[in-house]
């Protein structure tokens, strides 16, 4: 079916469609970016067919605040809907209830942010366990997948009864632009003009309360509470703000994966999503959190760059993955344990001594992805240009743009001192060397109403005045100086 | 009077775009040929930053501050359009 951009779920599955096409047994998946009504969808068409039916729905989500967030908006449909966490039912499996009995008395399931089976599989080995569901025959029941990014899901199973595929829209996105140290997280947060927010995805816990620590007073912490130690630290409010009013009110928020899919932020304040990821869908979707509210309300990703080196690397990783799945196969259960006695098992091996298919469908899919990527070191900057429809005037790195905590370090550094014509040819020179490092002369020629003009551009909390010295040997001479804003200079013609 | 390195490159560049209109998207390309005139950055990447990031109103205070007999004219606003005049 063609589906055109800024078209929502509404408007093509409708009711009528659904009760013209779909057929109990099939599996539908609908691919779509955050942003096109799934969850409208969800509260009025898939209920008004439950409850025409008298049906009903099991309603799968990923993370714990993506299922307070439907839980929320999902009030009051309890007579169709119940909400699980995919967690919580692979977790009954795995204490050996039968699939068959978790979807038992249930005639829909809707499998919201079904990417999770396999994106999550390296750190969560039962995913496989719910996994299987996908290639399951369910005569009397109807399956619906719902994803921004079901590529790894095409790679465990290329078909589906029917596929609905909503074309992006990015047009919301400001810029992408990567960077290659992590201290430019730093200072691109220093930089945030007043009132504007970021989110940091960072790769683990420990990075993310990291870089909450350096920003306290004005950043927040989130990790899922069942994470060892960092849970204790995660902050219960914020995820709570989160979930009620989609909003959270720091400036910078620092998060794991805890927040990376399902779940909306709706503030025009939120401008930047730094992710620390190499993951592509990871990255994709902890984009897909800003729910944009108007053609004004625009979004600056910055992204970890990934170099040969470090694509080489994960090459390697999951190739190294991948053997072992293959050994166990080739060798089978028995030669493969006796092989194998003293060797410290990947993850990807059960302790049932079967290959878990999500971690080994996870890694197919990586390798595949990377190894497409390896060819040149542009690559990888290039793909996510390409899937956010961004074209850089031309590449540029985070790192060239952020220099407004240099011209406050030089500010800082020589405020307060009163700065007489020659000396003011130094601090111009010192001033425009953090800029543009001039190679001529001229930086020097430039004065009070360019660095006036830079510092107010620049939403820089200085000020440069012009001063006439009333005493001593320079007596009614001019002199330059920077004041922090708001800090009383006593000053001797004052 | 001050003295300018690359004097005649920079009033070399004003002279030939001066009463010209510069549209909203060749700001950029102004902005920079005149900061590559005047400062010669080393780091293009710093320019282009610069460039990026700074208003009109910091390349007029540029002139300004040079005290090159030039100004740089808002003809229309939104979208902005500019035009580089000579003082007579």
């Amino acid at each position: 079916m063609e589906v055109f951009v800024g078209q929502r779920i509404s408007d093509i599955i409708t009711l009528e469609e659904i009760e013209r096409d779909w057929k109990m047994g099939m599996k539908i998946l609908v691919r779509s970016q955050t942003g096109t009504g799934k969850t409208y969808w969800a509260q009025n068409t898939i209920y008004e067919y439950c409850k025409k039916n008298n049906y009903k729905c099991l309603l799968f989500s990923n993370r714990v605040v993506l299922k307070e967030q439907n839980e929320k908006s999902l009030e009051g449909k309890d007579d169709v809907f119940e909400m699980v966490n995919y967690q919580n039912i692979s977790e009954k499996i795995y204490g050996g209830i039968p699939l068959s009995d978790v979807y038992n008395g249930y005639d829909v399931i809707l499998m919201d942010e079904v990417h999770f089976f396999l994106e999550d599989a390296p750190f969560n080995r039962k995913t496989d366990l719910l996994l299987r569901s996908l290639k399951f025959i369910y005569p009397n029941k109807l399956i619906i997948l719902l994803t921004a990014t079901p590529q790894m899901l095409f790679t465990y199973k290329s078909k589906y009864d029917k596929v609905y595929n909503f074309p992006d829209d990015y047009s919301y996105i400001n810029k992408v632009l990567f960077y290659k140290k992590d201290e430019a997280i730093e200072r691109l947060v220093s930089n945030l003009p007043d009132g504007e927010k970021a989110i940091y995805f960072a790769r683990s816990a420990e990075d993310a309360y990291e870089l909450s620590k350096k920003f306290v007073g004005k950043s927040s912490f989130v990790c899922s509470p069942e994470k060892k130690a960092y849970g204790k630290l995660s902050d219960k409010n914020t995820i709570k703000q989160i979930v009620k009013d989609t909003k959270f009110s720091t400036t910078l928020l620092c998060s794991t994966k805890l927040l990376d899919t399902g779940i909306n932020i709706e503030d025009e304040n939120l401008k930047t999503i730094i992710i620390e990821s190499s993951d592509p869908i990871n990255i994709i979707q902890s984009v897909g959190r800003k729910r944009v509210k108007n053609e004004n309300d625009k979004l600056d990703i910055y992204i970890k760059n990934v170099h040969k080196g470090d694509m080489l690397q994960r090459i390697s990783e999951c190739s190294k993955n991948l053997w072992w799945a293959r050994e166990l196969r080739e060798l089978g259960k028995e030669e493969f344990q006796f092989r194998h006695r003293k060797s410290n098992l990947p993850e990807i091996i059960d302790n049932d001594f079967t290959v878990n298919v999500a971690i080994e469908v996870y890694y197919k899919y990586m390798l595949e992805f990377y190894e497409h990527l390896n060819k040149s070191d542009e690559k990888f900057r290039q793909y996510f240009y390409s899937h956010f429809q961004y074209i850089p005037e031309e590449e540029e790195f985070a790192e060239h743009e952020i220099q407004k905590p240099d011209i406050i370090r030089v500010l800082e550094e020589n405020k307060n001192i009163k700065f007489f014509k020659d000396d003011q040819k130094i601090i111009a020179k010192k001033f425009f060397g953090v800029l543009l490092s001039s190679s001529v002369a001229n930086d020097r020629n430039m004065g009070f109403n360019v660095i006036s003009k830079i510092i107010d551009n620049n939403n820089i909390p200085f000020e440069i005045k012009s001063i006439k010295e009333t005493k001593g040997q320079n007596r009614d001479k001019k002199y330059w100086m920077f004041i922090r804003k708001q800090e009383e200079v006593k000053n001797e013609n004052n | 009077m001050k003295i300018i390195e690359n004097e005649e490159q920079i009033l070399s560049f004003l002279n030939a775009i001066k009463n010209k209109p510069i549209e909203e998207d060749e700001t950029l390309f102004f902005k920079k040929e005149l900061v590559d005139v005047v400062f010669k950055p080393r780091s293009k990447r710093k320019m282009n930053a610069f460039c990026k990031q700074m208003g009109m109103d910091v390349f007029e205070a540029i002139l300004e501050d040079l005290e090159l007999p030039f100004t740089i004219k808002t003809i229309k606003e939104s979208p902005p359009v500019y035009m580089v005049k000579k003082e007579e």
